[in-house]
């Protein structure tokens, strides 16, 4: 959960940094007649790419450490390391990473459709 | 100028700026412009003509009076709602080309058009290369609009502000950028599109 919480601040930022580099593009997007939540799509839609692309590679990740745990000898009761598949787990880090991601991106995409065209363009 | 529509109206437009000071930039204007009229907007530096523009252009919404566009007041309609009248009636060109850098530049004229939604994919892929080489850029288009010239990127943001037809076309000093001869040709073309269609400013 915390590593999730730090990965999302990592979204965050990302979107964050973007979206003040883009300033222009999301102006003019809004001069031609994007609404506000095209906008907050385009962005949600930006961090849900990278939420996806981190969450596979996370449970190939996890999966691949499983593996080769689960094989380690290391004696006493247990024998072998006491990891194993559990789907389950995969299913809830899958769903919340994915919600996490979402809310991640929604905030800074929030701000980006509250881009002022005007204001950019007088610059 | 008679029998022909009255496209933009403004009643009694003012505007306050507020920072550093109160200072009224724009102060009671109003004027009617007709369906193919090619209106022109002179004044010397920081009277205004920008900020009228923007007003015009939907975009700022924190004026006085009111806006007509096709007969159907503006003014007070919500940021969606505005959103979609631009996207269907107004082009606007600046005085920088304000592209996309990393499409190319058939996608940066057809950007607009897709958001309208009132052609297939296509279609609207064989208007933006029309309106390109309406503007002599047909074999520029695949490239990406960071790679033109700066008068060639002005011309595709004209391109642009012409993809979905508008009866309004707002440009706010758009040869300021560009040499002499091109000036002539900019003004030249888009008089000749507000004969045919309609295009103040």
């Amino acid at each position: 959960m915390a590593i999730l919480l730090v990965a999302a601040f990592g979204i965050y930022n990302i979107l964050n940094m973007t979206i003040s580099q883009k300033l222009d593009d999301i102006a003019i997007l809004k001069a031609t007649g994007f609404a506000g939540r095209d906008i907050i799509r385009i962005f949600v839609l930006e961090a849900l790419i990278m939420g996806i692309i981190g969450t596979a590679l996370g449970l190939i990740l996890g999966a691949i450490c499983i593996q080769i745990l689960s094989g380690v000898y290391v004696g006493g009761p247990a024998d072998y390391f006491p990891i194993y598949f559990d789907p389950s787990v995969f299913i809830t880090s899958t769903v919340f990473g994915l919600l996490i991601t979402i809310g991640a991106g929604y905030l800074p995409a929030r701000r980006a459709a509250r881009v002022d065209p005007v204001a950019i363009f007088r610059k | 100028m008679k029998n022909r529509a009255v496209i933009l109206r403004t009643q009694s437009i003012g505007k306050f700026f507020y920072e550093p000071i109160q200072f009224k930039v724009l102060d009671n204007v109003s004027f009617e412009a007709y369906e193919g009229e090619f209106l022109t907007l002179v004044g010397k530096s920081g009277c205004g003509k920008s900020t009228l523009l923007y007003c015009l252009s939907t975009m700022d919404t924190a004026y006085e009076g009111e806006l007509f566009i096709e007969g159907q007041k503006v003014t007070g309609k919500k940021t969606d709602e505005l959103a979609a009248i631009r996207s269907r009636a107004i082009g606007f060109v600046f005085q920088f080309h304000y592209l996309l850098p990393e499409f190319s530049c058939l996608k940066n004229v057809m950007i607009p058009a897709l958001k309208l939604g009132k052609y297939s994919h296509q279609e609207v892929e064989e208007r933006a290369y029309r309106k390109l080489d309406m503007l002599g850029l047909k074999d520029q288009a695949l490239k990406p609009a960071s790679k033109l010239s700066g008068g060639q990127q002005q011309r595709v943001s004209i391109a642009r502000a012409l993809i979905n037809d508008p009866k309004i076309i707002l440009c706010d000093e758009p040869t300021e950028t560009s040499i002499a001869k091109t000036h002539r040709m900019y003004l030249t073309f888009l008089n000749n599109c507000a004969r045919r269609w309609a295009r103040p400013s």
